[in-house]
C-alpha cells in the first residue's frame, strides 16, 4: 500500500502548526507593537532625579551594590512599555522618595493607566510571627501615587511593600501582587542546559 | 516544543512595572505628585498609556476552529 505524501491528518496538524500559524502570530504581533507604540508617553524625569548610584548604595547598604548597578538605564522597553530611565553611574538617575513629595508635571496629558518602574529597599518577611505585635512589612505603604486633574481633583493610590513594588532582589516565591518584574519569562526546552548545578531540573 | 519557562524574576536588579489605574481617563491630568510615607522608594521611570485596556496584561484568549481533511482509507478506524 502506498501513502499520498501530506494527506494525512497528522501531516496536515504539524503543517498548521509549525508554518502559516506561527507567520500568522509573528504578523499580528508586529502590528500590536506598531499600534502600542503610539499609545504610550514616557516621560522625562532628569530633572527629578536626586540620586546617583553611590548615593543609592550608601541609602540600601553597601550589599546591595552589585544588585543596584546592574539596575537598566537609558531608553529601554520593558514589556512593550518605552521607559525614559536616568544614565546611571555617578548622575543623579532615580528619584529617591522618603518623607517628601515630588511633583511631576503630566501636561495636560489624558490617559488610561500611569506606569511606573520603581523598586524599593529590601525587606525580609518572617514566615512565623514571633508574636502577635510582630509588625508585618507585607503591605506596608511607601508612599503615594496622586493623580491630580486640571479642575483640582485628585485620586490617590497607595504604592506598598509586594503589591506595587518590591526589592531589586527578592527571595523565592516573593513576587509582587500588582506589579511584574521588567524582564519577561523565557521559553525553554527540558533539556538545555541549566546556569548552574544548584537550578532546578 | 516548548516545555518550560525561564523566570527571570530572581536574576537581581530588577525594575518593578506598576500600571497605575485611572478612573477618569477622560479627564485631563496636570501632574502625578509623588508623596513618600515610609521606607525607600525609587522611581526610575514614568510612562502614560493611552489606551483603556491594562498596558501589562495579555489580551484575551482566541479560540481557533480547524477544519480538517477527510480522512484517506488508510486511517479508518482511529
Amino acid at each position: 500500500m502506498q501513502f499520498r505524501k501530506n494527506t494525512t491528518r497528522r501531516d496536515f496538524l504539524q503543517a498548521v502548526s509549525t508554518g502559516p500559524s506561527l507567520a500568522l502570530l509573528a504578523g499580528g504581533a508586529s502590528q500590536m507593537q506598531a499600534a502600542s507604540a503610539d499609545k504610550f508617553t514616557p516621560v522625562e524625569l532628569s530633572s527629578h532625579f536626586n540620586v546617583s548610584l553611590p548615593t543609592l548604595v550608601d541609602v540600601f547598604g553597601a550589599s546591595s551594590g552589585e544588585s543596584l548597578a546592574g539596575i537598566p538605564t537609558g531608553s529601554q522597553k520593558f514589556r512593550g512599555i518605552p521607559f525614559l530611565l536616568g544614565p546611571g553611574g555617578g548622575t543623579k538617575s532615580w528619584l529617591l522618595l522618603r518623607e517628601h513629595i515630588a511633583e511631576v508635571p503630566l501636561a495636560r496629558h489624558k490617559a488610561g493607566y500611569v506606569c511606573l518602574a520603581q523598586f524599593c529597599d529590601r525587606f525580609e518577611a518572617d514566615f512565623v510571627k514571633k508574636d502577635e505585635e510582630d509588625l508585618d512589612p507585607l503591605g506596608a505603604r511607601l508612599a503615594d501615587a496622586v493623580l491630580v486633574y486640571t479642575d483640582g481633583s485628585e485620586e490617590v493610590s497607595p504604592i506598598r511593600r509586594r503589591f506595587e513594588v518590591s526589592s531589586p532582589s527578592i527571595s523565592w516565591g516573593q513576587l509582587c501582587f500588582a506589579a511584574l518584574p521588567h524582564r519577561p519569562d523565557l521559553p525553554s526546552k527540558l533539556n538545555d542546559p541549566l546556569t548552574q548545578g544548584t537550578d532546578w531540573g | 516544543m516548548q516545555t518550560a519557562i525561564v523566570d527571570g524574576s530572581y536574576d537581581g536588579s530588577t525594575v518593578w512595572l506598576w500600571a497605575m489605574p485611572n478612573p477618569y481617563p477622560e479627564r485631563e491630568l496636570t501632574a502625578l505628585r509623588l508623596r513618600g510615607a515610609d521606607g525607600a522608594l525609587v522611581v526610575c521611570g514614568l510612562t502614560l498609556f493611552h489606551g483603556l485596556e491594562h498596558p501589562l496584561r495579555y489580551q484575551r484568549l482566541s479560540l481557533y476552529r480547524v477544519t480538517l481533511p477527510e480522512g484517506g482509507a488508510e486511517e479508518k478506524g482511529r
